[in-house]
């Protein structure tokens, strides 16, 4: 039998439009695969169709998701669409599927025996701890404009997810967040929504505010003064705050140096 | 009355003391409270708490942790700031404080304040200075996240009360798990004054709660609820004492946690005992295991010890400790056991457990599924049966499931002692003795 292998991109939008696809195509389920961008090894016995990203489809997909599976769920997946595995697309799609058949599509994530459901089970635990980490570990610094700056570097995308938590927490405070690797900045002005700007300069000349040198110091020594020394255990310390997170933090100016 | 604190101090030099001093309350978390931004001003909550950072000592640091003031007219004789102590005195202005919760939570050091206090003059004066900080806090700076202050025992119920609307969380240090030992070590507080404060939160918060039901924008008094914390290893109270008297405190005074403090020696002093090998670590460890099966897994203090058996496993936790000991409840088999009874099981937790309750009604588990699922199979595998099979032929007999389960090591947050447990084997003959690598053989006495 042939199976049907949709390609789309690595964005929110061109993997709900598959889906939306793989549904108005059609497709069944078990002989089809949503797969982001090219494939290095082609496969015999397979229609390979490409998916082109549609606002007004991949708006639909949402709308079912939020409307018949739940705020939760839609959560989950944006959290699991968030890494970078080569399967998300996939599994979340399988996942959807056996979620339609179910009488109540929103307790689709306590199958887990069902190993697609399981897999987005595990794609967004991970996301959601990295989130959880990077809500904590954070650190902004203030510039010579007053502006917030933060720099972070995760495995998952999870800018949307931060900038969200921050507006909320400093409605009154321009910030900017700058996703290191990917090179994609969040945005915050006063009293304004947030928003992404992708492919900016950067110009690292910016001067930290008069301030900014004294408050790190002050935090540097309460960190140093609040730890017991009788109880000293940096094994546990590394575990709870694993070395990739200390390169952009404040209490560890010896890690950022490094790199 | 006359203080030695200078005024002339940078705010640098009061940070390290007052941190310094503040080191050993426990209690440094940020959770309870779901409070959203109100759009204008700065902080919002977050019900699960976040960690802001790790100390040296693998504790989270989560809150400003500071004392107002570390000049005290007690003198207990475990604390580094009792009276008769030559140390460093300093004290913090109300603004100082606000400036620094400002400043550190803006950059996102941390998710607030905890603030705590040496008894200055009285505990009235010293509650009106916290008081006063929080005040500012709140409605001049309009911090809007997340504050723990400490209630002092004695302090007028109006002062308590007052600033109970200001913070989230109180708590007041029980200190001595027993009322004996806080008058061998305390001599100035009282078990009775500890209490009072306490129950008065607690009358507070099921007050403000109705009050809340009632009318949606009533004032919120102490939402995230209160606790405290002891000390462990100072006195020669038993676990089982101890799990008791926390056990009471959930109950009766519906706490939020009780914290457990392994002692730490500061003073010299002739009533203090000198734990050999530093702080009971390991003690403090099993405490906080038993504490998370009373609050989560709905054991009782008398199940997991009792007269005759006063003190916890040093070799095992609490949880393999009773299932070893109540073997004739076991083997249950996941398809079918009751989520309480699946919460018993050594290696299933609450979540596995209820993901457990919720996949087998779709499914049949099978053991790679419970793996999935996030059940620790070398430990529960004694315990359960799949479909009627167990995971492995294995024998329900205590010694040789405790042989099997101390040979997959458990893992501990610190270093544990030196010794290590071995399955005795032919070669473990008392003369027989080789140090091959340091560490790597030992005899076991």
């Amino acid at each position: 039998m042939e199976e049907d292998i949709l390609i789309c991109q690595d964005s929110l939008e061109s993997i709900f439009t598959a889906v939306y696809c793989a549904y108005e195509w059609k497709c069944k389920p078990e002989r089809t695969r949503i797969q982001i961008g090219e494939e290095e090894n082609l496969r015999l016995f397979a229609r390979y169709r490409n998916v082109k990203a549609d606002e007004v489809r991949s708006e639909k997909v949402i709308n079912t998701l939020r409307m018949r599976f739940g705020e939760d769920f839609y959560y989950t997946v944006c959290l699991a669409l968030s890494g970078s595995d080569r399967d998300k697309a996939d599994v979340v799609y399988h996942t959807i599927a056996i979620g339609l058949e179910l009488v109540r599509p929103e307790t689709v994530m306590e199958h887990l025996a069902e190993p697609c459901v399981h897999r987005v089970f595990g794609l967004s635990r991970g996301a959601g701890r990295e989130y959880d980490h990077l809500r904590g570990f954070l650190r902004f610094t203030e510039l010579e404009n007053g502006v917030l700056y933060a720099r972070i570097k995760p495995k998952n995308h999870l800018l949307h997810f931060l900038a969200e938590h921050f507006a909320d927490r400093f409605p009154g405070d321009a910030f900017l967040i700058h996703d290191v690797g990917r090179g994609i900045f969040a945005v915050h002005e006063p009293g304004k929504h947030w928003f992404m700007v992708q492919n900016a300069e950067w110009d690292q000349q910016i001067e930290e505010s008069g301030e900014e040198k004294y408050y790190q110091e002050l935090f540097r020594h309460f960190c140093h003064k609040i730890a017991i020394k009788e109880r000293e255990n940096k094994k546990l310390q590394n575990q709870m705050l694993p070395l990739r997170f200390q390169e952009f933090m404040t209490e560890f100016p010896q890690n950022g140096k490094d790199k | 009355m006359q203080y030695a604190v200078s005024n002339s101090m940078s705010v640098m030099e009061k940070l390290g003391i007052l941190s310094d001093a503040a080191k050993y309350d426990v209690a440094c978390t940020s959770s309870g409270v779901k409070r959203k931004g109100d759009g204008v001003h700065m902080g919002n909550a977050e019900a699960s708490g976040i960690c802001h950072s790790f100390s040296a000592d693998g504790r989270c640091i989560s809150l400003l942790k500071i004392l107002m003031t570390n000049e005290c007219i007690y003198d207990c004789r475990y604390c580094i700031n009792r009276r008769s102590n030559d140390v460093k005195r300093a004290l913090f202005t109300p603004e100082e404080i606000c400036e620094l919760t400002m400043n550190f939570y803006r950059r996102n050091y941390v998710e607030g304040l905890f603030l705590s206090s040496g008894i200055l003059e009285s505990p009235d004066v010293t509650m009106e200075l916290l008081y006063r900080t929080l005040y500012l806090l709140r409605n001049r700076y309009h911090f809007n996240g997340y504050i723990h202050v400490k209630a002092i025992p004695g302090a007028d119920p109006g002062l308590v009360y007052a600033m109970g609307l200001l913070a989230d969380r109180m708590s007041v240090n029980l200190e001595l798990p027993t009322a004996e030992g806080l008058k061998q070590l305390a001599p100035n507080k009282h078990r009775k004054n500890i209490l009072a404060p306490m129950r008065q939160i607690q009358n507070g918060i099921v007050e403000s709660r109705n009050e809340v039901s009632l009318y949606r924008h009533a004032p919120q008094f102490v939402p995230a609820g209160q606790s405290t914390q002891m000390i462990i290893g100072a006195t020669p109270e038993n676990d089982y004492q101890i799990m008791a008297v926390a056990e009471s405190l959930y109950e009766k005074f519906a706490l939020k946690r009780v914290f457990y403090s392994a002692f730490v020696k500061v003073n010299d002093d002739k009533q203090l005992p000198a734990p050999a090998g530093g702080p009971p670590l390991l003690r403090e460890h099993r405490l906080y295991q038993a504490d998370w099966l009373l609050r989560f897994y709905g054991f009782r203090s008398e199940e997991l010890l009792s007269e005759a058996h006063p003190n916890f496993n040093i070799l095992l936790d609490p949880k393999c400790d009773w299932a070893l000991r109540n073997l004739h409840l076991f083997p249950v088999d996941v398809q079918r056991a009751d989520y309480r009874m699946l919460l018993r099981v050594p290696g299933i937790g609450v979540n596995s457990a209820m993901r457990i309750v919720q996949a087998r009604r779709s499914a049949t588990l099978k053991f790679d599924d419970l793996k999935k699922i996030g059940v620790v199979l070398k430990r529960a595998l004694y315990f359960i049966t799949c479909n009627g099979r167990q995971m492995y032929p294995t024998r329900l007999d205590e010694d040789y499931i405790m042989r099997n389960l101390l040979y997959e090591k458990e893992r501990l947050p610190f270093e544990k002692d030196q010794v290590t447990y071995r399955q005795l084997s032919l070669f473990d003959d008392a003369s027989f003795y080789q140090e091959k690598e340091a560490g790597e053989w030992r005899r076991i006495s």
